[in-house]
């Protein structure tokens, strides 16, 4: 230990630590951004419909083309931007939860909170006939009702306790939803098992405008809140310690909830996007959570996956949730492979 | 003893916590000394954690209450308790893949104002909390990477970036292993001593605890079984709290309480074997004897020599060198008697503890002094001992020992406490190793130490020795190596350090000037034996100029911490054993 160290230089070491880790945290942020501005352009211009970048700046400036005017504007255009909006929201919501409770597990989409926003749609659509707007309502109210009833039974202290009552209410709820498919007409499941899935087909200006303020006031809610965040990453008591209770950190999940409500009243719930948007933006940064690596992540893997969906099989639309969740099987899997050996005490 | 105005900050009051239905402490009261180090121990499930969290404000009392500045640290904003109270818990969570530097920069988050995340406060913050801690050199590694000794002090660093100043710390030395246990409890002991930080750990090593806490609070059933200085900790307390039988003897290293288990195995042949019994005795066993004055003579305005004999001192000494050996005296109190210290039950050997345990006025008193000289042998043995008489500061606090040096007459008895020949009782803190420059600096209290050091040191010895002393007549004939300079500097009436700080630095090559400080608190430290061959300084004297000596040395002129051991003797204002 050299001990000769003096303050000026300890401070100028300090500086340079920390700087360097909030560049690289810009810095991620930065080439994520680039990835997705790429995969919306290639959205919104590639496909079965080409797109030249002259014709989108004339639609866009209000001319009016003949077919490309109606493809952009309502269709590819509304996809690209919902992709954008929900992932980031599934993803930004996820990463906090998966933070707050510190369990890579613990996301919305796994403790059912997506399951509620199902089961209340499906009992909508089934039940009471209900179509459009009113079905966004529907699943706002089950999922954050499902949130809000698995953070009171299991409390945010323990995060292993919260992924298991989730994952049993998780499991009730699914239960509820086939025994509602039992009983629908043909119509009516169809439509419903098209809303579970997620899918981006029904993205709509209106309602993405919504989405969009709602979005942007949460993501501004969890920049405000973010500091309490890096306390409660310590353990429930050095956060205490530091001035962060437990009840500090609620507000944290209910904005997790709400994210993750709000998307999914637009396209469904898009599965495991919320599970591997965290994760996978932690490997970009060294193991460090970082809040906006996770929603551009999110943000990029449905605007790809829709892409992909859309285009894949040959004159099938495969909805934008059949691939995610494929991809978040894998991703699921690996990421229990590596938990055990990666964890220290 | 000490007379220091405890002031408490912090306090328990009659407080009940528990979890759910299950009360764990009930009705507890504990006032916490400001500005000094309580360790709370007790059996495992005592409740001790569960105090330290309600004072923590992690537990809300179901009844009764924890007062922080006398508010109820429940209802003060929790942010703003964050301020003044720090806490360590049991098990932080690293979080993956985290820097050092960027851990302990979440200890300024009370600090940080609304979107104003980094300021140059909290990066100097978090600088001193790594330099305080030794961590500076680990600041880019990642957490996960370190190892169990370097990640609790990455830890403490983190706590104390918060900069409160009171810190509780719950376990902070479990799972490490003995070497960092001592280095981590150093630490602490240091932030203590520098910045005046009131600290409250629980800790699970009861000798450590009793080594390195002003106050012990020991635990049974959530209730308090004995509070107070270490020495609180005998055989009975031991057994009330842990069930535990066993023997309390003098720490040979502090002369604090050792606790030695008895164990089932060896319970029998304990009790049974007298010879064995006395055979312990024997090996624990110090010079504790009655003596008396043979000579009194004043050397100086400041110094009276006294000369000791008697038949207890046949034992008296150490193997070796004398050099710095600390030997503890005890003059007669009030009652005009000396206590018997040997006296007691057989099987008691805690002399200290038995001495505390005495009434004020046959208890007499205890103070430190330096073995200046050790000669002759058998009943012609002498112990030499030079008193420095002080000039009291106001009628009511005359130093016992300057006093009684000023008038003690041949004939006259004192008790000597002090190490046993062939007995490793420690009270040597010159510990040179194989340093070949050496710097000795000390007033006039240290002056016995240093001319006995002088004095003994190998003949090719080099270096230099600094002493300051109240008079110009004070100055003393010394018998030292060629090789080693002794500059005398005496401070005619100015106060303490006046003349030796700005001596210290100018042989440092250093400039300017430097305030001598204020002791708040007592120090002391002997680091361990240098390693490589090098330069070995030894400070001793009043707490405040030792601070400041030190401070110049290590702060200013890079000296390694190990490289000096410090040591205050006195403070002034404050009377000493
Ligand atoms: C390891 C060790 C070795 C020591 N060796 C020696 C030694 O060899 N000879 C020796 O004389 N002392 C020695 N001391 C110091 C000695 O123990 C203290 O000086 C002692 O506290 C003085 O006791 P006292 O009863 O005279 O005064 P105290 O009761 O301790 O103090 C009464 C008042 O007098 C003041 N005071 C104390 N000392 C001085 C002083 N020197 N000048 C001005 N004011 C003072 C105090 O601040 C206080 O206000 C040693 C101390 C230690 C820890």
């Amino acid at each position: 230990m050299s001990a000769t160290t003096t303050s000026a230089e300890a401070v100028a070491r300090v500086r340079l630590v920390r700087r360097r880790t909030a560049r690289r945290g810009r810095l991620i942020v930065a080439v994520l951004t680039v990835v997705l501005l790429a995969a919306f352009a290639a959205r919104v211009l590639l496909g079965d419909y080409l797109v030249t970048v002259p014709d989108l700046v004339r639609v866009l400036s209000g001319e009016n083309l003949p077919g490309t005017s109606f493809v952009v504007l309502d269709s590819k255009l509304p996809r690209a931007v919902g992709a954008v909006l929900a992932g980031a929201a599934f993803g930004l919501g996820g990463a906090l939860f998966q933070t707050v409770l510190r369990n890579p597990l613990a996301s919305p989409d796994i403790i059912g909170i997506g399951a509620g926003a199902s089961a209340a749609a499906v009992a909508a659509i089934v039940l009471f006939g209900v179509t459009g707007g009113w079905l966004a309502v529907w699943a706002v109210v089950g999922a954050l009702g499902t949130g809000l009833a698995i953070l009171l039974l299991a409390g945010p202290r323990s995060g292993a306790r919260l992924v298991l009552i989730g994952v049993a209410c998780s499991a009730a709820l699914v239960s509820v939803v086939q025994y509602l498919f039992t009983r629908a007409s043909l119509y009516d499941a169809q439509e419903g098992l098209l809303w579970i899935t997620g899918s981006l087909n029904q993205a709509a200006w209106p309602g993405l405008g919504r989405l969009a303020v709602e979005v942007l006031v949460l993501v501004a809610a969890t920049a405000a809140l973010a500091p309490r965040l890096a306390a409660a990453e310590l353990g429930a008591d050095s956060a205490a310690g530091l001035g962060v209770p437990v009840r500090g950190v609620m507000p944290l999940l209910l904005v997790g909830v709400l994210l993750t409500a709000l998307a999914t009243a637009v396209t469904g719930p898009i599965a495991f996007v919320g599970l591997i948007a965290g994760p996978l933006s932690r490997r970009l940064n060294r193991d460090r959570v970082t809040l906006p690596g996770a929603a551009l992540v999110g943000a990029v893997v449905v605007e790809i996956s829709d892409y992909i969906g859309a285009y894949a099989v040959p004159e099938t639309n495969l909805p934008v949730g059949v691939i995610t969740g494929a991809v978040g099987a894998v991703v699921l899997i690996w990421l229990i492979a590596r938990d055990p050996s990666r964890r220290r005490a | 003893m000490t007379t220091r105005l405890n002031t408490s900050r912090l306090v328990a009051d009659a407080v009940r916590l528990g979890y759910g239905e299950r009360t764990v402490v009930d009705g507890l009261s504990l006032h916490v000394p400001d500005g000094q180090v309580t360790a709370i121990v007790g059996a495992n499930a005592c409740g001790k954690s569960t105090l330290l969290r309600g004072m923590a404000r992690l537990l809300a009392p179901a009844s009764g209450g924890v007062l922080l500045d006398g508010e109820l640290v429940h209802r003060r904003p929790t942010r703003e308790v964050a301020k003044v109270l720090g806490l360590l818990p049991q098990s932080p969570v690293t979080p993956e893949g985290i820097t050092v530097a960027d851990l302990v920069a979440r200890g300024r988050y009370p600090h940080q104002r609304f979107f104003v995340r980094r300021s140059s406060q909290d990066d100097e913050a978090v600088a001193r909390a790594l330099e305080l801690t030794g961590t500076v050199d680990l600041a880019e590694r990642c957490v996960d990477e370190l190892s169990g000794g370097q990640r609790q002090r990455v830890w403490v660093a983190m706590a104390l970036a918060q900069e409160t100043e009171l810190l509780l710390l719950d376990e902070p030395t479990s799972y490490l292993d003995l070497a960092h246990q001592v280095d981590l409890l150093d630490l602490l002991h240091e932030l203590n001593a520098e910045r005046g930080t009131t600290i409250v750990m629980v800790l699970h090593e009861l000798n450590l605890a009793a080594r390195y806490a002003d106050r012990l609070v020991v635990m049974k059933d959530g209730g308090i079984v004995a509070e107070g200085p270490p020495a609180v900790l005998t055989e009975q307390v031991v057994e009330d709290a842990f069930g535990l039988r066993s023997r309390v003897v003098p720490d040979p290293v502090t002369g604090t309480p050792l606790v030695v288990p008895i164990g089932r195995r060896h319970q029998h042949s304990h009790q049974h074997s007298h010879q064995q019994a006395h055979e312990e005795r024997e090996r624990h066993r110090m010079i504790i004897e009655e003596v008396r004055v043979a000579r009194r003579e004043r050397l100086s305005p400041s110094f009276v020599r006294v000369e000791l004999t008697g038949q207890g001192l046949a034992e008296l000494g150490v193997d070796g060198p004398t050099y710095d050996q600390r030997i503890k005296l005890v003059f007669p109190g009030a009652a005009g008697t000396l206590p018997r210290l040997e006296a007691g039950p057989p099987g008691e050997y805690s002399w200290y503890s038995d001495w505390q345990a005495l009434p004020e006025a046959e208890r007499g008193h205890m103070r430190t002094y330096t073995v200046r000289d050790l000669y002759g042998s058998g009943e012609a043995r002498r112990l030499v001992v030079d008193v420095v008489v002080h000039p009291a500061h106001d009628p009511g606090d005359v130093g016992p020992g300057a006093a009684w040096a000023e008038q003690v007459q041949p004939g006259d008895a004192v008790v000597v406490v002090g190490p046993k020949i062939g007995v490793d009782w420690g009270g040597i803190a010159f510990a040179p190793g194989t340093a070949d420059d050496l710097l000795l600096v000390g007033d006039e209290t240290a002056v016995p130490a240093v001319a006995a050091i002088l004095g003994q040191l190998p003949a090719d010895a080099r270096g230099t020795a600094y002493l300051e002393v109240p008079w110009v007549e004070d100055i003393q004939q010394l018998r030292a190596p060629r090789g080693v300079e002794v500059v005398w500097l005496s401070r005619c009436g100015e106060a303490p350090g006046s003349h030796v700080v700005p001596a210290l630095r100018r042989h440092l090559g250093l400039g300017g000037d430097a305030v001598v400080e204020r002791a708040e608190n007592e120090i002391w430290d002997e680091p361990e034996v240098p390693v490589a061959a090098g330069r070995y300084a030894w400070i001793a004297g009043e707490s405040g100029v030792v601070r400041t000596l030190r401070r110049t040395l290590v702060s200013e002129a890079g000296w390694d911490k190990g490289e000096v051991a410090f040591m205050g003797y006195w403070r002034i204002g404050v009377a000493m054993a």
